[in-house]
């Protein structure tokens, strides 16, 4: 029953996506919405990791950074096709993703986030002080990650020569979609399966799921490969995107605030990172409209403070308990002693 | 030869001759008004018409948060002045200015591009200044290109001049109103000698140390020290890359201090960081002269060294100059935005905003995007053709970019001034010492060498 | 030799920043298991009181710290009552209130921005001149900062074993509900600590900014540092944390000196990294037994 429901919001929402272009929504809009479907991939594989397995890794931009990087440099230096990019990328996030896993296998709570955390920052410092010229254009010095300026001219998806100057963002949002929609489809199996449930089983207790024979080695490397796999491929299509990639995808307010993505949407759940990236993403782009953009990132920051404050289980997760409360409030008034297995429990961080 | 030589780059080209009978038409025009800068020509062209049409929405991304913020708030505020005075003298051809602004938070090229894609799609900007953002990769030329508007900024980027000679058409509308990075290291080097020769100051030894802050920004100027040092007799002994923020500067000054050059180079440009930098050096200094990047320009530089700032250098392509009209521009500018504003960075946007409203009002007005891309072109055509006097200096372009002088042109009329400046007493401005004509004061020895 | 003492002078100021800029994150996260993302915040606050004091009303210097303290526990306090006591009732605590206190602190620090401008200031509270050891030149006021430090630290190890207060806090740390079982109150402990951090932090900007002058981030790099350093010294361990802030000061004035300052923050953290895949509860921390 419960899949039944997931495959038909999915589909709704699937539908929903492909149709909105076709709107005569402006390419802005279009572009936003592409935006936002890379950083609800990166949130729904970030879930899996934080929410489902309840490892506390921050570690999911520096994969990002892989992803998008090994992008860039494989179409600047080797000058291949994007799209032939994209499989490497993914394939250098997952290595560095199992890196990370095993690195953070012996650590718990923040122990894990700090790690992790020193990981980006390092990444980020790295690169931004990457000053040693390797070749030179004209007068201009160009290091190998060009430090705080970025990737640029590493080449596109091949939009812009397919569908012309004006549409070819369009191109992008499709294949942003087909991301999201393969990664989000993804991560409901996992949760649903037999590997979700270890999952479960190793956040809940993690002593007693090791004394019933659950591997933590095992399924904590899974799950970081796994969610490095489409993480990796989020950097690339943004790179691709944007035609250029800086560190600053690696700076601690963008991170902090696909964090919060997670938690308001619910953490743990299966659509509250989507819910969770509309949501924040809609707020930002209404907070850029006329005299309240002046207060923009002081509002942005109460509001942060609020959701959790109010809905500390997200949004997806307060619904859902809310929900399950109704439906065995009706089924006791109903008769029915049927108790809800599932619904419930994914409330919880 | 020493010191007569020009430091030249195997990308600009020099002033060309044919660039001649544009100054000429351009200065005819300019000559209508210059203590009110443009508003007197713009007033002309208008015809005395009020500025009561249509409002045309011209933009600007801005890094309005984030560390780069005290910058960013600046440039909004010089471009809020420059429409405020436009459309007082009638706008564009009766139709008055409406300004639209995005946060670009701390800069880098897909936040940039983003805040580019709002102007233009969905404000429907038809031009766009900004003064400086923070690694922007010039992304933002390709939304602007597809849209076809002009585009001024002040990115004083070398990388520039490639994207115009690459597709100069394609890119017809991106201007940088100054001369990029590139100059400050030779004008830099060019001025050491010449500063020498004068014998005003004699070097300890020919050794320059450089201490790069760890942006593209610094590490070119830097480079470009390193490059034409050798030209003009010195040597470079000493070379640091620097994080931000930075306090602690001993063990950097340990190793300055064990092999004194003769001239210390600073390419970092955070001004508390400078400021600490010579409150630890002025303990036990060298025998150097100390040279640093933009910092010092800001009065916070002067509050937190106090006399221990006294006596260093600092240059700037891109800043009011000390004559008639940018005192008069300083007293309005600190008059409207209170004594703690600066002056010197809301100047690039209020420059650029005169100097594109006069070039659209002669073409007839601009286009919006997409469609209106033959008008821009015109607007473009006359933003090359003028030569335009700003309270910087005047704004010819090479290139789409701002004109050095005394490097790319020997006519002060031609170019924006390379201003050398000393902070000679901290509880003042400091003083423009070059170039000539421009320059205003003597440079002092600074107090630790003499 | 001369170049030994300057090396050995920027590693003890370092420390010392890093010190006081960690004191009060880590006594919160010590006491509370919270990971104040709002700490940086807290620190400007202070830096920004004893500004507006002294230097925009003409107050006496030390009238600004004494403000910047209180006003410290004031913010403190008030970041229980408006936030943490209600986030407190959730299980998901841990990770709502990284996200609560770094909305705070977004919103904070753009408040800082709107009323001062983004300018840097310099921090009127600075102890002048300074005295020369073999050829180089120490300041007073680093020597304050590191006897702030020490002096700081003796106190918080007195308050928490020889007071009421301090044993109720230690109580709550180490088993929130045993502790109310025992009759303390536990909401008033968080506030409690809460102010404490909060008036350490109050007094750490002001120190700190007086070396590194005073912006609307200024907090933002040495709380940074001072997760690194909580970690890597083991949760939970105020002491250790001072000593690991000493000790990371010195290695990164070396790295500074031999091989370059960049590399000075990359180094740092793979130390980091190295530290806790070689001792997963930090350097001074003693592994927890779970039971089942």
């Amino acid at each position: 029953m419960m899949a039944r429901r997931d495959l038909i919001i999915g589909l709704v929402i699937l539908a929903v996506a492909i149709a909105l272009p076709f709107t005569g929504m402006s390419r802005y809009f279009v572009s936003q919405i592409t935006l936002l479907f890379i950083w609800a991939t990166v949130v729904t594989q970030w879930n899996l990791v934080l929410g489902v397995a309840g490892i506390f890794s921050l570690a999911q931009m520096a994969i990002f950074a892989f992803g998008g990087y090994s992008t860039a440099m494989i179409g600047l230096y080797l000058e291949w096709n994007l799209w032939a990019a994209m499989p490497i990328s993914a394939a250098v996030s997952v290595i560095v993703g199992l890196l990370i896993g095993l690195a953070c296998l012996r650590l718990t709570g923040a122990y894990v986030a700090l790690l992790t955390l020193s990981i980006s920052v390092a990444l980020f410092v790295l690169i931004v002080t990457d000053t040693d010229c390797i070749r030179y254009e004209g007068a201009v010095c160009r290091s190998l990650t060009e430090g705080w300026r970025g990737l640029g001219r590493f080449g596109d998806f091949g939009f812009r020569d397919w569908l012309g100057g004006r549409d070819y963002l369009k191109g992008n949002y499709y294949l942003a979609l087909v991301l999201l929609a393969i990664a989000t489809a993804g991560s409901i199996l996992v949760v649903r399966s037999r590997v979700g449930l270890a999952f479960k089983a190793l956040r809940d207790n993690r002593l007693y799921a090791a004394s019933r024979g659950v591997s933590r080695f095992k399924y904590q490397l899974l799950v970081f490969a796994y969610s490095a796999f489409f993480t990796g491929l989020a950097g690339s299509v943004y790179a691709g995107n944007f035609t250029v990639i800086g560190p600053n995808i690696l700076q601690l307010p963008l991170l902090l605030l696909l964090l919060s993505m997670l938690v308001i949407g619910g953490s743990g759940t299966i659509w509250g990172p989507l819910a969770g990236s509309v949501l924040l993403m809609v707020i930002d782009e209404i907070l850029k409209e006329g005299i309240i953009q002046e207060y923009r990132t002081l509002i942005l920051g109460v509001l942060l403070a609020l959701f959790v404050m109010y809905l500390p289980g997200g949004v997806v997760g307060t619904l859902e308990v809310g929900l399950a409360r109704l439906l065995q409030r009706w089924r006791s008034w109903s008769g029915s002693s049927a108790g809800n297995l599932d619904g419930g429990g994914e409330g919880r961080a | 030869m020493r010191g007569s030589r020009k430091t030249d780059s195997p990308v600009i080209p020099g002033p060309k001759s044919a660039g001649r009978r544009a100054f000429l038409k351009g200065s005819a025009v300019a000559g209508a008004g210059i203590a009110a800068a443009s508003t007197g020509l713009l007033a002309k062209v208008n015809e005395g018409r009020a500025a009561d049409g249509e409002p045309i929405p011209i933009g600007q991304g801005a890094m309005l948060s984030g560390w780069a913020a005290p910058d960013g708030i600046e440039f909004d505020r010089g471009q809020k002045m420059a429409i405020e005075e436009i459309n007082a003298w009638g706008g564009i051809l009766g139709r008055p200015l409406e300004q639209r602004v995005v946060d670009t938070k701390e800069g880098g090229p897909d936040l940039v591009i983003q805040a580019f894609r709002r102007l233009i799609d969905r404000d429907n900007v038809h031009a766009i200044m900004c003064g400086y953002n923070l690694a922007t990769l010039e992304a933002e030329y390709d939304p602007i290109a597809d849209a076809g508007i002009v585009y001024l900024h002040c990115n004083t980027s070398l990388a520039h001049h490639g994207w115009i000679q690459r597709d100069a058409d394609r890119y017809f509308g991106c201007f940088m109103s100054d001369p990029s990075e590139y100059w400050y290291g030779g004008g830099y080097v060019q001025f050491l000698s010449a500063l020498r020769d004068s014998g005003k100051w004699t070097p300890h030894n020919n050794k320059i140390a450089i201490v790069n802050g760890a942006q593209n920004y610094s590490i070119v100027i830097g480079n470009s020290v390193k490059e034409n040092a050798p030209a003009y007799g010195f040597e470079i002994n000493y070379e640091e890359t620097v994080n931000i923020p930075i306090s602690e500067w001993g063990p950097t000054l340990a190793k300055i201090r064990n092999d004194p050059p003769g001239a210390i180079c600073i390419t970092h440009y955070a001004p508390a960081d400078l400021a600490n930098f010579m409150l630890q050096f002025i303990p036990s200094p060298t025998p150097s002269l100390v040279y640093m990047q933009y910092g010092p320009s800001l009065a916070q530089f002067r509050e937190i060294g106090k006399e221990a700032v006294e006596g260093v250098l600092y240059a700037t392509v891109i800043a009011h100059l000390h004559d008639e009209i940018g005192q008069d521009f300083v007293r309005r500018y600190t008059e409207k935005w209170g004594a703690g504003s600066s002056p010197a960075s809301g100047v690039q946007t209020y420059d650029q905003t005169h100097l594109w409203a006069i070039s659209a009002a002669i073409a007839g007005g601009p286009g919006e995007p997409y469609d209106g891309e033959e008008q821009n072109r015109k607007v473009a055509d006359w933003m090359r053709r003028l030569s335009y006097r700003g309270i910087c200096g005047s704004y010819r372009f090479t290139e789409n970019a701002g004109t050095h002088y005394p490097a790319q042109t020997n006519d002060p009329s031609l170019g924006l001034p390379h201003q050398f400046l000393q902070v000679q007493d901290y509880t003042q401005a400091p003083v423009l010492i070059a170039p000539e004509p421009y320059g205003v004061a003597d440079f002092v020895l600074p107090p630790w060498l003499g | 030799m001369e170049t030994l003492i300057q090396v050995i002078v920027s590693g003890l100021t370092l420390g010392a920043m890093y010190a006081v800029g960690t004191i009060g994150l880590s006594l919160v996260w010590a006491a509370l298991g919270m990971l104040n993302m709002a700490h940086g915040v807290l620190l400007a606050i202070g830096g920004y009181v004893s500004y507006t004091l002294a230097t925009l009303w003409g107050l006496p210097p030390f009238l600004g710290l004494l403000a910047s303290i209180v006003a410290g526990a004031i913010m403190g306090a008030a970041l229980y009552y408006a936030s943490v006591r209600r986030l407190n009732r959730h299980p998901a605590f841990e990770m709502n209130v990284i996200i609560a206190t770094f909305g705070l602190s977004v919103a904070g620090e753009n408040a800082i921005l709107k009323i001062f401008g983004g300018y840097p200031y310099a921090q009127p509270f600075k102890a002048e001149g300074g005295f020369r050891l073999g050829g180089v030149h120490v300041p007073w006021h680093n020597l304050l900062i590191v006897g702030v430090a020490a002096v700081i630290m003796l106190v918080i190890a007195m308050v928490l074993s020889r007071t009421y207060t301090g044993r109720a806090i230690r109580a709550t740390a180490q088993d929130r509900e045993a502790a109310r079982l025992m009759g303390v109150r536990v909401g008033a402990v968080f506030a409690q600590v809460l102010a404490i951090g909060g008036a350490l932090a109050g007094l750490s900007g002001v120190l700190l900014s007086s070396i590194t002058t005073l912006s609307p981030q200024v907090g933002f790099d040495p709380m940074l540092k001072a997760f690194i350093i909580c970690v890597i010294a083991g949760l939970g361990n105020v002491a250790g944390a001072l000593y690991m802030a000493f000790a990371l000061g010195f290695f990164e004035a070396v790295i500074q000196f031999v091989i370059g300052v960049r590399f000075a923050l990359p180094l740092m953290l793979l130390l980091v990294i190295v530290a806790l895949i070689w001792r997963p509860y930090g350097v001074f921390g003693r592994e927890d037994v779970s039971r089942l």
